[in-house]
Formats: C-alpha cells, structure tokens, sequence
C-alpha cells in the first residue's frame, strides 16, 4: 500500500546517495517525520567508515512497560534488520532512544543493496513494531501480570493513541475515533459498519473479528474522560494466537499501527471521490445547455 | 375554427393596438420599443420602430379618429404619438408619476386618456390647446396597491380601475376645459374630478382586466383567484355576480355584445363567457381547440432529460414509469395571453372579431361569425 | 417508483401549475425597480399565502408565491446520516454552481436544502409545463442521485474494508 510506506523516503535517500558515492562525504542531517520521529544522520569525512544514524521515536507506551527507553527484544530486532551493517551504539546519543553506526561498505552489491538500505530506513518501523509485537507475543502468557488484565494505553501519534487490553486467550485492541469534521465521521462510520460486514463472514473468519460501537467498551472502563470522549465511536479487533504466529505477527502488527491512517486516507478520497462524481455530473448537466 | 389569423411577430409581446382600418398594428415586443406594422401587399411589414421609452411598454392604445398612438412605460412617461408624414413624432406627457407606468386607455371621445400605475394612482391626461402639450391631474386617492387595468364608460366620465389590492373602483374623470356640461348623465351627474363613485370588494386577490359592456350597463373585471365579476346597475346599489371557473386565472376581458365576454389569461386559450335571458352569467366553453397532445416521448430520468425538457431539447431516453407530464396549456396560443382588443367600428354595440397577443409572441385575430353556438348571445 | 412519492410529486406538480401564474410587475417601493417580490416581500399585498405540501415528516416542498415571482423550496429525504450530508454536499454544490441553472436559488431558504427562484422571465422564456416538468423531475432525480452516490461510497468502504481483512491473512 503506498500510503503506508514502512520506509522512511527521505532517510532512504540520503543512505542510497551515501552508498553510491563510495567515499566519505560530509553530511550532518536532522530529519523530522509524521509522528514526532526524528531522525539524525551524520558522516564525515574524518571517519570514513562509519555513518551514524540516531533515532527519536514516541516509544508506543510511555513508562509502561519499560520507563528507560527500548527493550532488549527491539533492540535485537533493530541489529536484525542487517547484522553485518548495524551496530547499535551504547548509550545512544543524547536526546535520541537509539544510535546505529552503520557500515555502509558491507552492504552487499548487486540488487539487494538497495533492499538492505530500505530495511535500514525502515529503522522507525522496526521500532515501533517491535513494541507491539513484544506485547501481542504473550497473548497466552497469564502470569506476566498475575492475572491482572491491564489496559495498555499506545501513543504512536499524540493525537491518536490506542489500548491494548490482555483478556485471557486474546488481546483487544481499542481504537478509539476523532475527526474534526463531521463529514468525515460520517464517511469513517460508514466504512466501519463495512468493516464489521465483512469481517463477519465466513470468507474472513481467520481474521480479527472486529468491533464499532458509539461508546466504549466496558474494558476501557476506568480509563482517564479525555480518552474516551470520541464523536466518531470505537473500533476494536480481537487478537488471538492465531494471528501473532510466526509470519503473522508481524502483519497484524503492522496492520493494527497503520489503521489510523489506513481509516484516514479512505475517508479523504472518499471525500474527493464524491467531489469528483459531483463535478462529473453538472459538467453532463452544463453539456446539455451548451 | 375562431382563430382566423395568427401572426408569430415576436418572441414574447406584451400588448398591441390596431389602427382604426386593421392595416396597421402596434406592439411592444416585450421590451422598450413599440414595432409598427402595416399590411402591404397581402404581408405584414415593419414600418416603424418607435424608441423614446427606456423601459418596457406596458400599454399602448390607438384613437380611432384622431389616429395618435399612446403608450406607457415602466419608465415612469407616457408618448402621445402623431403620424407627421412618414414620422411617427413623440410628444413627452409629463405624468407625474414616480412609480412605473402600467396601463393607458385613450377615452371614448378620445380628448383625454388614463394611466394606471404603479405609484397607486391613476393620471387623467387632456390636451392643453394653449401650451400645446398634455397635462396630466392624478387621482391619488383611494387605490392600496397597483393599478393594474383602467376601463372608459362610454359617457366619457366614467373609469373603472382594477388593483392588486383586490378592488375594483369607479372615479369620475369630470374635467371643466374638456368635458362639457351636456355630457354628465347618469350617477356622475354631478361629481367631481376624482371622486370615487363605486367601490366593488368582491375579489380578496390581485384584480385584472376591467371592461364594461358597450352600452355601459354592466362592467366586468377578473381576479387571480380564478374568479370573473360581472356588475349591473353601477351606482349606490349595484347588482353583482361572482362566477368562479376551474381553470387557471385571466388577465383580460373584453365584451363582445351585452351578453357575451371573452375572457383571456393564463390558460392560453380564450374563455367564452354568456349572460343567459334571465341575466346570469356563466362560463360556457374555451373558444380555441385544445391541443390534447402531451409534451413528447417520454424521457428518462436523469438530469439532462429534464434539462432537455427545459430547453427543449428532448432527448430520447428509455422509458420508465416515473412521470407524467404537465401538459401544455392552449392551442393557438402557447403561453398566457395578456391582451385582448376588439376588432370592429369603435361604437358600435357588437364585436364580431377580436385579437389577442401574449408571451408566446403571437397575435391571433378571432372572428365569432361561425360561432353558431354563441350567435343568439351576439 | 412508490405511490406515496408519485402522489407527492403530483400534488406539487399541480400546485406548481396553479401558482406559476406570474406577470411582468414593476415595484412599487422602489422606482424605476423590478425585483421578484417573493424575494423582496416588501408589498404584503402582493404576496399569495405559501402552500406547504409534505410527504412526511423528512420531505416537504414549500411554494411561496408573489405576483411576478415563485420561490419552491424542497427538504429531501435523509434516512441517515450518509445521506444528509451526501444530501447537503450534493445540493450544496449545485447551489455555489446556480447560474448554470437558471431556476436554481443559490442559497436554499431556511430550512430547507435547496430552493428554486422562478420568475415572469423564466416563464417568457421557457414554457411552463416544461419548467414544471423539469423541477418535479430533479426532486425525483436528486432522490435518485442521492442513493447512487450513497452506494457508491459504501461499496468503496466495502472494497477498502476487504484491503484491510486481506492483512491478516
């Protein structure tokens, strides 16, 4: 899907003009993305070798799981990307959640290199998927929290933070829906009611059953007012094992990230699919006068 | 067939007169010109264009005897128009008026004529030998709204207005220079300039097109709500009668003998109406042959179908089993007719022809003489 | 079509033909003005009393009239919330597009969605059962534009909705 890019254009860019040119060159950049990510890339020509790449992400769920930045399992899923390349620096430089030195000139030749360099661009990506994916992997684990069942509030973006919620043999995710224009509420539940259509049947059963209500679901209960004022209700997906499987994991994952701005984008050429349709039809009304 | 002529002069014409012999016709093609007509060689021509009014031409009347045209404007003016050689030359009657100009009527002995208008008021205009030129004294009294019609009394004193405040009302029109002593008979015997003789409230909406019989006995008037007066015995106590008719609403009337009216509007089709020996009047029949067709195939229902209606460009389209269609009204006449004038020597007590014009741009000439139905009403 | 919507239409079909009666008639308020007084409602004596003329609740068409103009306004059915601002959008766009139009008042009158302004010119020029025709017959097509355009987005919702399942899988 092109609007949900896991790679980071610019970053890709700048790391593809790094490897082609095959010699140090002077580049000290600061990269600001949607979602509050910034990214850092210096290279310089007294270091040859080594390009630095520091990373500042919203982490998913602020002091929840982890109050001194990012887990072990991220960071192992970060040197995953390309272990011959990507070095994570301790500490990472100040202001920033992670540091990576990468080196370039271990990048395989050929086609794959351009392969390795998106993966690497897709660093934020990585990030954030991994968080999720560290939660959504005990979805059968009862004694992390002694059978409590913790509401997680997620914020990937300020503006739009989700929950996870653990049940015994599923994970609910909790999304819950603004928009600043009416309009596009009504366009959003629209396609939601869809969703649940055809989430229900049979075709898709192996999917997460899926959920819009105008209110929120009593597991949210307890959870702080601003929260759960929405105009645009409440979607939630059931996890269950099934979906976290090997392969699958990370779909969901990155499915349940980008359903944001998966629902956004529909709402928006919907809007300008309805235009269009509008403009088409006076212009055969405007044919017939002339 | 009634209608014995139909010319298609214009797009649309708002009212016309006919010079006393027929040979000559004067219309305002909806506009702020008076086009001129003569019939030469078997055809209508343009002779004259007349072009002093800055707005529409609302009325236009043509004396018989003196043969002067009068029209009158939304521009506030009257023109009293006199055939100089080949030139019709304009004289500007200062009317008074700060409102538009909505109808004229040259009286029947043609020394003064009367102006309805839009100020509420009604001018009486006379000829003014001295200072060579046309004055005007306003009746400004009485009238809540428009004045919309104005209708002689063959005495020459005598007017009826129709307004849109509903009411037809009856003014003597006495003026000492013009109108001599022997001509005051009947109930204005002694009344003033502008003293209201009558006033009729039989109609509770707008009022139009006022006329009395040839004898002056009985006066008829029309109101938009479909309804058509008829008044006997003007005077303290008139008789009147209300006849109500299930189509749509007059503009016109016009008498054809004493018990015999024609009524013209937005029907588009002329409406016969006929006083029975007793003296009650009744609406008897429409005088053209209605067109029964609908308007075309029938179209889709789709936008540009019903633009193509509009416009008249039908497209074909599948049929469905959504509509029906208005029909179009009349048959010689295709949109409302506003004007009726009688065809025949001015004093004489019958009519035998008559035209009318109106938005479709047509002037139709009706002649009754094969009308056996009607002829022991003529 | 369904009878209750064919009795609507004619009733203001044959309402339309009654009160597109209008003349040519210069103001009386102001000199040297021709305004439509429906508009202007400056002369009380030269308005009619208005027709209201509902189907139900959610549709009505109110016809003012004057004598040298007409003013129809429509509340068209919105069965739910897709279909009010579809509805409004729809109308909305025409509205701002009005000199395309003629008839078409470019602001609907308060209360309704969409307002027709016909004047004696429009009936100079046009004829009236055709100007008759055509009104009645963009209510109808407006009800009609308004379900297609309705489906249309649910079914890219639909489409859209199955993109997203197909993630899962």
């Amino acid at each position: 899907m092109a609007c949900l890019e896991r790679a980071s254009p610019a970053l890709k860019r700048i790391l593809l003009k790094l490897y082609r040119e095959n010699k140090a060159i002077e580049i000290d950049h600061h990269l600001y993305e949607f979602g509050s990510v910034e990214y850092h890339i210096q290279s310089s020509t007294s270091d040859t070798h080594y390009t630095y790449l520091s990373v500042s992400t919203p982490l998913l769920s602020q002091g929840v799981i982890l109050p001194n930045g990012i887990s072990q399992y991220t960071k192992q899923m970060v040197k995953g990307i390309c272990p011959d390349v990507v070095e994570i620096m301790e500490p990472a430089k100040e202001g920033y959640q992670i540091t990576l030195r990468l080196d370039l000139s271990k990048i395989p030749n050929g086609k794959d290199s351009i392969k390795v360099i998106a993966d690497i661009s897709a660093v934020q990506a990585v990030i954030l998927s991994s968080q999720l994916k560290e939660m959504l992997m005990n979805v059968n684990s009862q004694d992390t929290f002694q059978g409590m069942y913790k509401t997680i509030k997620l914020v990937y973006h300020p503006r739009e933070p989700f929950f996870i919620v653990r049940q015994p043999q599923k994970i609910l995710a909790v999304f819950p829906i603004r928009f600043k224009d009416k309009t596009d509420v009504i366009i959003a539940t629209a396609f939601f009611q869809e969703l649940m259509d055809v989430g229900s049947s049979e075709k898709w059963a192996k999917a997460p059953p899926c959920c819009w209500s105008p209110i929120p679901p009593p597991e949210l209960r307890g959870e702080p007012f601003e929260d759960l004022s929405t105009n645009g209700g409440f979607v939630s997906f059931d996890i269950s094992s099934r979906h976290v499987k090997g392969k699958r994991l990370d779909k969901t994952v990155w499915s349940l990230l980008n359903f944001y701005a998966y629902v956004k984008y529909h709402v928006k050429s919907t809007r300008s699919f309805i235009q269009r349709r509008m403009r088409k039809r006076l212009q055969r009304l405007v044919e017939v006068l002339n | 067939m009634a209608a014995v002529e139909v010319h298609k002069f214009a797009q649309c014409i708002t009212c016309h007169a006919w010079s006393r012999d027929r040979s000559m016709l004067a219309f305002c093609p909806n506009n702020n010109e008076v086009h001129i007509y003569a019939l030469l060689q078997g055809k209508w021509e343009k002779l004259h264009v007349l072009q002093k009014h800055d707005q529409i031409v609302s009325g236009i009347d043509w004396s018989a005897r003196s043969n002067k045209i009068v029209t009158a404007s939304h521009d506030r003016n009257s023109y009293v128009w006199n055939l100089e050689g080949s030139e019709w030359v304009p004289t500007l009657v200062i009317l008074r008026l700060n409102r538009a100009a909505l109808c004229v009527k040259w009286s029947p002995r043609e020394n003064k004529f009367a102006v309805g208008s839009g100020a509420k008021t009604v001018c009486i205009c006379y000829y003014e030998q001295e200072n060579n030129w046309w004055v005007s004294k306003l009746i400004r009294k009485r009238h809540d709204s428009s004045v919309t019609s104005v209708a002689w009394h063959p005495n020459n004193i005598l007017l009826a207005t129709a307004s849109t405040d509903g009411k037809c009302r009856i003014f003597s029109t006495f003026i000492k220079v013009v109108d001599a002593k022997e001509s005051r008979t009947g109930p204005s015997a002694d009344s003033k300039f502008g003293e209201q003789i009558l006033q009729l409230d039989l109609s509770f909406t707008w009022s139009f097109g006022v006329r009395w019989s040839p004898s002056g006995n009985t006066l008829a008037y029309v109101g938009h709500n479909s309804m058509i007066y008829f008044v006997d015995d003007v005077g303290p106590s008139p008789l009147a009668q209300n006849v109500a008719f299930r189509d749509l609403p007059l503009r016109d009337v016009l008498f054809l003998s004493e018990r015999l009216v024609i009524g013209v509007g937005f029907d588009c089709n002329p409406m016969v109406f006929a006083a029975d020996e007793r003296g009650i009047w009744s609406f008897i029949k429409f005088l053209g042959e209605r067109k029964t067709t609908s308007s075309g195939p029938k179209y889709g229902s789709q936008f540009s179908e019903a633009f193509g209606k509009l416009y008249g460009q039908p497209k074909q389209g599948f049929n469905n089993d959504t509509n029906e269609h208005s029909r179009s009204r009349g048959g010689v006449h295709e949109n409302c007719i506003n004007c009726i004038v009688p065809l025949g020597d001015p004093g004489s007590s019958k009519v035998k022809r008559f035209s009318t014009s109106g938005l479709d741009g047509k002037i139709v000439v009706w002649d009754m003489e094969n009308q056996v139905d009607l002829a022991e009403y003529l | 079509m369904s009878n209750t919507l064919r009795l609507y239409l004619t009733c203001i079909r044959n309402t339309l033909d009654a009160a597109m009666c209008l003349q040519n008639f210069p103001c009386q308020e102001v000199e040297r003005h021709n305004k439509p007084e429906v508009e202007l409602k400056t002369s009380s004596e030269l308005l009619l009393n208005p027709v209201l003329i509902c189907r139900n609740e959610a549709e009505k068409c109110l016809i003012e009239t004057s004598i040298n103009s007409l003013r129809i306004s429509l509340k068209v059915k919105q069965a739910d919330e897709l279909e009010n601002i579809l509805t409004k959008k729809f109308l909305r766009f025409l509205s701002m597009r009005a000199e395309a139009f003629q008839v078409l008042r470019r602001k609907p009158v308060q209360g309704y969605d969409i307002s027709f302004l016909v004047t004696n010119y429009h009936c100079e020029e046009m004829q009236k059962h055709k100007l008759i025709d055509f009104i009645v017959q963009f209510m109808e097509d407006i009800d009609k534009e308004i379900s297609e355009l309705k489906m249309s987005v649910n079914t890219r919702g639909r489409l859209v909705a199955t993109e997203f399942l197909k993630q899962f899988m």
